[in-house]
């Protein structure tokens, strides 16, 4: 059964069909779900949404697009939603930000990617998604800044600060790695 | 050493392909959630954490463990503390009409009055002090019950001064018992006075049980003070943020209500701007086709015009009389008037249907006039139905008889109208804003005057008759060249002039006369 054919089932509200939409794009979508989010909780909570939401609008989806790229708008707006509302205060200088270099060496990069999610998780709702939006799915600024309700500015500064903290995040964990072997941990 | 690379290449690079499996029993629950089952999840969470603190409250105001915190009713409530009601009654009324100043002077008042009866441990005095202890602990009782109204406004500032108090109060006690734990141990006396008393009976178990009591009941107010205070500030810090929040979205309610006025404003300016170059600018070859095309695309229209008229015959003669066949002959103009409808077959031709007032004259010259004893030649022409005249061609009017005698060569002058109703096939020759058409048709004629006057030099008139063999009903062949222009998408002028020539004008055509007339037509068209 192809993916068109299921599409139309699902839009009959075939159960099974669901499922097998499901099944397909549920390791994709929530890995995205966990980029986007705070922990697995939250995650788990925004895949469900996304999902229970996806099937709810599947009629308004034309086929003119990729369907994954339907569904993966579908979850980031979900998870958008979730912290876009919460109240946020900027608490960066952004000139002395902008001086911060954003570049690391690669031999740094031979961090666990479980780790490395812990990084995104841990960065403020606000720069976790211009972060995530910009680096990781090709948003722009201006669509960015469109969909959080802010400047453009707002969004670079906070791409830029997410930047810097995860900079700070790798090196003091590599360095904390370090001591460990040093100490024959 | 590696090279440097910018942290959200990194990031890419390393989520690139990154998937991970969601729990097992997620499917579970969205299937449940697409079922209905799970409808109001939210709402039902809600309800029940609603449930859940509004019970937690209830508890906390039928236990109010505030209360409990007090050293005072622990103090009154043990058996041993029990004053007799009278006193306790006397004293608490006493107590209640003083303020709260004077409370803690009257507790600081009754700790000296203690330590004196430490030194003076006789009956009367521990009976005193006795009593002190029962309205110290009166005095506390209404601290605590004070307490706990502020503890229900929620000041913290409040709480201080309450444990202040209470602990005044608490020193006092404790001054109380200290003083009355060394009268016991140092004399004997005490339990003579303890029975004489008869009122309280304090040993030092009870005391340090109290005093033990009151500092557990210290630390728990600490503990709840502080855990109080912590809310607070938490709260304080939550409404700092959501009202910082509210603030945001205002500010960015603003702007955006500012970038919309500002937007709506450019595209009025832009709006503005076009329509002043769209006037400025000379219309395309495009929109002069598009305006063309408007104009000559119709369905109806409906014309008013005015004529100008001029009658005459196609060969040399006369419908009135042989007489004046070889006679100079005069058209003279006149002018019609009438409305058309026309309707439309397609963008080359139409069909009109008319009706309009055609009044015509014409002149035959220098006629002579004989009067022949009364009998006058005018009124003896063959094609003449003459008026006012006697048998033999003699007037009855004087004024005709008049007329004759002083005029010797008129001009017989016909007015002949008619109302015609037109019906051509209109074919448009050219079909633009500037058009031509060509339009050939029958007019129906119904005559409407018909009179025959002799009319002298000097321009007096004289009707004379009417012509005999003209039909009431008749016909014509017309044939008219059109030209137009269509000036609005709605309207046009038109210019059109025609040939009528009548093809059964008389009954009787004594002189061979071929009547026409050609017209020019102006007229304004509404096209619809």
């Amino acid at each position: 059964m192809d993916l068109n054919h299921l599409i139309e089932k699902c839009k009959k509200g075939d159960r099974k069909a669901q499922q097998l939409v499901y099944n397909l794009f549920k390791d994709k979508l929530y890995a995205l779900c966990l980029k986007y989010c705070k922990n697995k909780d939250e995650a788990q909570d925004n895949l469900q949404d996304s999902f229970i939401s996806i099937f709810q609008k599947i009629n308004t989806y034309s086929g003119k697009g990729s369907f994954e790229g339907w569904l993966k708008r579908i979850t980031i707006n979900k998870a958008i939603d979730r912290y876009k509302r919460e109240p946020y205060l900027e608490p960066i200088d952004y000139h002395q930000v902008a001086q911060d270099d954003t570049t690391i060496d690669d031999k740094d990069l031979g961090i666990d990617l479980n780790q490395m999610l812990l990084f995104i998780q841990e960065l403020p709702d606000r720069y976790r998604l211009v972060f995530n939006m910009y680096e990781l799915d090709n948003y722009s600024h201006r669509e960015i800044s469109q969909i959080l309700e802010v400047s453009e500015g707002t969004s670079k500064s906070n791409l830029h600060r997410a930047k810097v903290i995860l900079k700070q995040k790798i090196t003091a964990f590599m360095a904390t790695q370090k001591n460990s072997i040093a100490n024959g941990y | 050493m590696g090279t440097k690379k910018d942290i959200g290449k990194i990031f890419q690079e390393k989520f690139k392909d990154f998937e991970q499996a969601p729990d097992a029993g997620t499917w579970d629950t969205i299937a449940n959630e697409l079922d209905g089952n799970g409808k109001g999840r939210y709402p039902l969470l809600l309800w029940i954490t609603t449930a859940v603190v509004f019970i937690g409250l209830m508890g906390l105001l039928i236990w109010q463990p505030w209360q409990s915190d007090t050293v005072s009713p622990s103090l009154v409530s043990d058996p041993e503390l029990q004053t007799p009601s009278s006193e306790i009654t006397t004293k608490k009324d006493a107590i209640t009409t003083t303020t709260q100043k004077d409370a803690q002077e009257n507790i600081n008042n009754r700790t000296s009055t203690e330590d004196t009866a430490t030194s003076n441990t006789t009956p009367s005095r521990l009976s005193d002090n006795a009593k002190t202890l029962t309205d110290t602990t009166e005095v506390t009782n209404q601290k605590s019950q004070q307490t706990a109204s502020t503890q229900t406004s929620g000041n913290t500032v409040s709480y201080s001064n309450s444990i202040t108090e209470k602990s005044s109060a608490t020193n006092t006690l404790k001054a109380t018992s200290s003083n009355l734990g060394s009268a016991s141990k140092g004399n004997t006396k005490i339990n003579t006075v303890r029975a004489n008393a008869g009122i309280i009976n304090i040993d030092e178990t009870t005391i340090a049980q109290m005093t033990v009591r009151e500092q557990n009941a210290r630390k728990a107010y600490r503990a709840k003070i502080a855990a109080e205070r912590k809310a607070m500030r938490d709260q304080i810090e939550s409404d700092k943020m959501l009202a910082l929040a509210k603030r945001d979205s205002l500010q960015k309610a603003e702007e955006k209500a500012m970038a919309i006025a500002q937007a709506k404003k450019e595209a009025e300016k832009e709006a503005e701007k076009q329509s002043r170059n769209k006037r400025d600018t000379p219309k395309t070859e495009a929109e002069r086709a598009e305006d063309r095309k408007e104009a000559v695309t119709y369905n109806f229209s409906v014309s008013t015009y005015t004529s100008l008229l001029s009658y005459g015959s196609l060969v040399k003669g006369s419908s009135i009389d042989d007489r004046l066949v070889d006679n100079p002959r005069e058209a003279i103009a006149t002018q019609g008037y009438g409305v058309r409808l026309e309707y439309v077959l397609n963008e080359r031709s139409g069909f009109r249907f008319g009706i309009g007032v055609a009044p015509l004259k014409y002149r035959t010259n220098n006629f002579q006039v004989l009067n022949n004893g009364g009998t006058i030649n005018v009124y003896q022409f063959s094609g003449l139905t003459p008026t006012q005249l006697e048998q033999g061609g003699t007037p009855t009017n004087p004024q005709a008889v008049a007329f004759f005698n002083d005029y010797d060569v008129v001009t017989i002058e016909q007015n002949i109208s008619y109302i015609e109703l037109p019906m051509d096939y209109q074919y448009k020759l050219i079909n633009k804003r500037v058009g031509l058409s060509l339009n050939p048709g029958l007019s129906i004629f119904i005559l409407t005057d018909n009179s025959v006057f002799a009319i002298a030099n000097d321009n007096t008139r004289l009707r004379i008759g009417r012509e005999t063999s003209l039909n009431d009903l008749s016909f014509a062949f017309n044939l008219g060249l059109g030209g137009f222009y269509n000036f609005a998408k709605n309207w046009r002028l038109d210019v059109e002039p025609t040939f009528r020539y009548q093809l059964n004008p008389y009954s009787n055509n004594l002189g061979n006369f071929r009547p026409y007339y050609i017209g020019v037509q102006f007229g304004a068209t509404f096209k619809f």
